[in-house]
């Protein structure tokens, strides 16, 4: 006897792993007769899942963007700092640096922001020697025109479509400190590729932007060192900080950090994301999980009166949550797939770009992260399958009788 | 081949509230026979239904089917009972009310993954048999009494099941309903099925086709 | 009989493909191909600045990387959490 019912035992459990498509049809009939429950959760849960993964694929995109850059940028940035404020460097610190074994190069930089007060905007200015043959074989590779102007300056295209706005086609009249004007020619722009790059910044010579920002020949705005050995650039740091003891140094490592700490779940949009999401989600799941309603009961104790065995009640509550979890999951992400990288995600950019008006483009660049899809995956299906799957069980396990009376 | 060892079964709705629905049910019934339980209400005939379909297990005793402890049976097992021997027609049919009478009559058959061919033959036979065909996509709280009593017969029908149990059938039927039901009771009786029908309607007392009448009180048998 | 599960399956293979074939798209048509990286690297190469150009309202969300906290204080203290896409991009590289 007992021999016979494990090799029955046994035989239903290999029978209850393969798919039943009468409790696949069962299921899809029970969906069906609380349409309008089933769609308003449906509904939720796309939006849900559609909003969570937009954020997601941005804030990828944008560390993607960030991280394959992020090896061009200075090894070593050292800024003056005064009373905790960021002030010019004396050009004179330059051969101190130099003076530290390992390093290979040490270059003053001259850069700022002005203020473009009739479009209230702030314009990132570069400041490069024009002259060099490096630069000049970049600046035409990347706004595509032939011939190469050291006096003039070369826009993003942000920029260039503001001043146009403003009225300015070919050239733009810079204020200088002291209320007098700095006339400069646009000699060309960014291609649309570098877009998210570039759209803010206006580039041209070291001296057009030092008489811009009446910057005296013997200071900078910061120092960039080069060093023979990435491996030293930590101790070459920290030797700069010992011969300058006002520098901030920052290097090649503290930037990549600093992306990594970008869209930090600790703060700001994703704190306010989590807990919006998982407070909806909780909502819906308490619902669920605190009992069937006395009509699904009544519902379970007849299936097993005539015969369906616990494991059948769960195995088709499996499918009716799996349908319309599955399918939620399925419809938002398509939803924000197309959202992001085909419409460039509207409304919710404007979380990203804020109140600027230099708004660049929103066209991110398409990374596949298996890793996001499986973890907003996690944080959905299963938890929504066990929200209706352990209330079942609770009621399947109870004596028919006693339901159906 | 069904048997009754001095079978006890209590409820206990409270601790101070203990109700005794049988008490020391010593009975056998043979394959094939129609029995009659009569009773007034709480007279435990319901219970006996309860413990032959093992829907619930006895305080004390023992209930065997065809050799088997049916009381000892497990969960799982209980149900694979039910489902290969039992045809149950509740007392307030116990159907589900948003599903067609096709589907309500189907879900005894939808654990067992069938051919799709052999589950529409089986269905179509026994709707017809139970003359329910031509509703077979109506929603079943769209029919009257009388057709949802043919519905839940069907329903208990379509295993093929040894044992029906039928609980106070006629409850919510006038006389002509009820005489319909007791034909189709006929025709099972034919097919050699073990029929136990729980009443107190004086419509079934005294007929031909009835092989024993049991009377019951408080619980036990009386006669 | 099974015509709802044929209906669901249909569903079910539709959103796959079309899932498939967004995918598809997007990795043929938007992904950073080769000469937009070396532009980019260029471009960065060049100009020597963190920080894309996607939040320009104010100096310390623009290069984030570079400023700290007496950068928001140079302006406003209480000006902290005026602009929009500070709520986004915080975490400074001094906290």
């Amino acid at each position: 006897m007992e021999v016979y019912e494990n090799t029955l035992n046994l035989a239903m459990q290999i029978q209850v792993l393969s798919m039943n498509k009468y409790l696949i049809e069962y299921a899809i009939n029970s969906i069906l007769r609380q349409k309008s429950k089933n769609i308003f959760i449906f509904i939720v849960f796309t939006l849900l899942i559609f909003l969570l993964t937009s954020i997601f694929f941005i804030t990828n995109s944008i560390k993607y963007e960030l991280n394959s850059t992020v090896n061009s940028l200075p090894q070593i940035i050292v800024q003056n700092y005064k009373g905790g404020r960021h002030y010019d460097i004396e050009i004179s610190k330059v051969d101190k640096i130099l003076s530290i074994s390992g390093v290979q190069e040490s270059v003053a930089r001259v850069w700022g922001y002005y203020y473009f007060e009739n479009a209230d905007v702030h314009f990132t200015l570069v400041g490069i020697d024009m002259f060099e043959n490096q630069y000049k074989k970049s600046l035409t590779h990347l706004t595509q025109i032939s011939s190469f102007d050291e006096s003039s300056m070369y826009l993003g295209r942000g920029v260039k479509k503001l001043m146009y706005k403003n009225y300015y086609k070919n050239y733009f009249n810079f204020i200088k400190p002291n209320g007098t004007v700095k006339k400069i020619d646009i000699a060309g722009v960014f291609n649309s590729d570098i877009e998210l790059e570039s759209n803010d910044m206006i580039v041209m010579s070291k001296e057009n932007l030092r008489e811009i920002f009446a910057l005296k020949e013997n200071m900078a705005t910061d120092i960039v060192v080069k060093v023979s050995n990435p491996n030293e650039i930590d101790t070459i740091a920290l030797k700069i900080k010992e011969i300058i003891p006002t520098a901030r140094v920052i290097t090649n490592e503290d930037i990549k950090v600093s992306y990594e700490h970008l869209f930090n779940y600790k703060s700001g949009i994703f704190l306010a994301l989590f807990i919006i999401s998982l407070f909806t989600f909780f909502i819906i799941i308490y619902d669920k999980a605190s009992g069937l309603s006395s009509e699904e009961k009544h519902e379970v104790g007849i299936l097993k009166a005539i015969g369906w065995r616990v494991e059948d009640i769960l195995q088709e509550k499996f499918y009716e949550s799996f349908i319309i979890s599955f399918f939620s999951y399925l419809l938002g992400v398509i939803f924000a797939f197309a959202f992001v990288y085909l419409f460039e995600a509207p409304l919710i950019r404007d979380i990203f770009i804020g109140y600027s008006n230099l708004k660049p483009s929103f066209s991110l660049s398409f990374i596949m992260d298996f890793q996001t899809l499986f973890l907003v995956f996690l944080l959905s299906v299963p938890i929504y399958i066990a929200s209706i799957i352990i209330p079942s069980w609770r009621v399947a396990t109870l004596d028919a009788d006693e339901v159906i009376r | 081949m069904i048997t009754f060892k001095n079978v006890t079964k209590t409820y206990e709705i409270n601790t101070n509230n203990i109700i005794q629905a049988v008490e020391n049910i010593d009975i056998t019934f043979k394959e094939g026979e129609v029995i009659l339980l009569k009773g007034a209400s709480g007279s435990g005939k319901s219970s006996i239904l309860s413990l032959i379909a093992a829907l619930s297990k006895p305080t004390s005793g023992e209930v065997i089917v065809d050799s088997k402890k049916i009381s000892k049976l497990s969960d799982n097992f209980a149900s694979i009972y039910r489902r290969d021997n039992i045809g149950f027609i509740f007392q307030k049919y116990n159907l589900i009310p948003t599903l067609s009478v096709k589907d309500n009559i189907l879900l005894p058959l939808v654990p067992l993954n069938l051919k799709a061919d052999d589950v529409e033959i089986k269905l179509n036979t026994v709707m017809q048999k139970f003359s329910i065909f031509h509703k077979k996509d109506i929603i079943v709280k769209n029919l009257s009494g009388g057709e949802q009593q043919r519905v839940a017969i069907a329903r208990s029908y379509i295993n093929e099941p040894k044992i029906i149990l039928a609980d106070e059938p006629t409850a919510n039927l006038d006389k002509k309903l009820s005489e319909k039901f007791i034909e189709i009771m006929k025709e099972l009786k034919e097919m050699n099925k073990t029929i136990i029908i729980a009443t107190h309607d004086p419509l079934f007392f005294g007929l031909e086709f009835i092989d024993r009448e049991i009377e019951m009180s408080d619980g036990k048998i009386i006669v | 009989m099974n015509k709802k599960s044929k209906y669901l399956f249909i569903t079910f293979i539709s959103l796959s493909v079309i899932l498939f074939l967004e995918v598809i798209y997007l990795q043929i048509f938007n992904t950073m191909n080769d000469s937009d990286l070396v532009q980019k690297n260029m471009f960065v190469k060049t100009v020597g600045l963190p920080d894309l150009a996607i939040s320009t309202e104010t100096s310390y969300i623009r290069h984030r990387s570079l400023s700290d906290i007496f950068s928001i204080y140079s302006v406003d203290g209480s000006l902290r959490e005026y602009s929009k896409s500070s709520y986004a991009n915080t975490s400074l590289i001094n906290e």
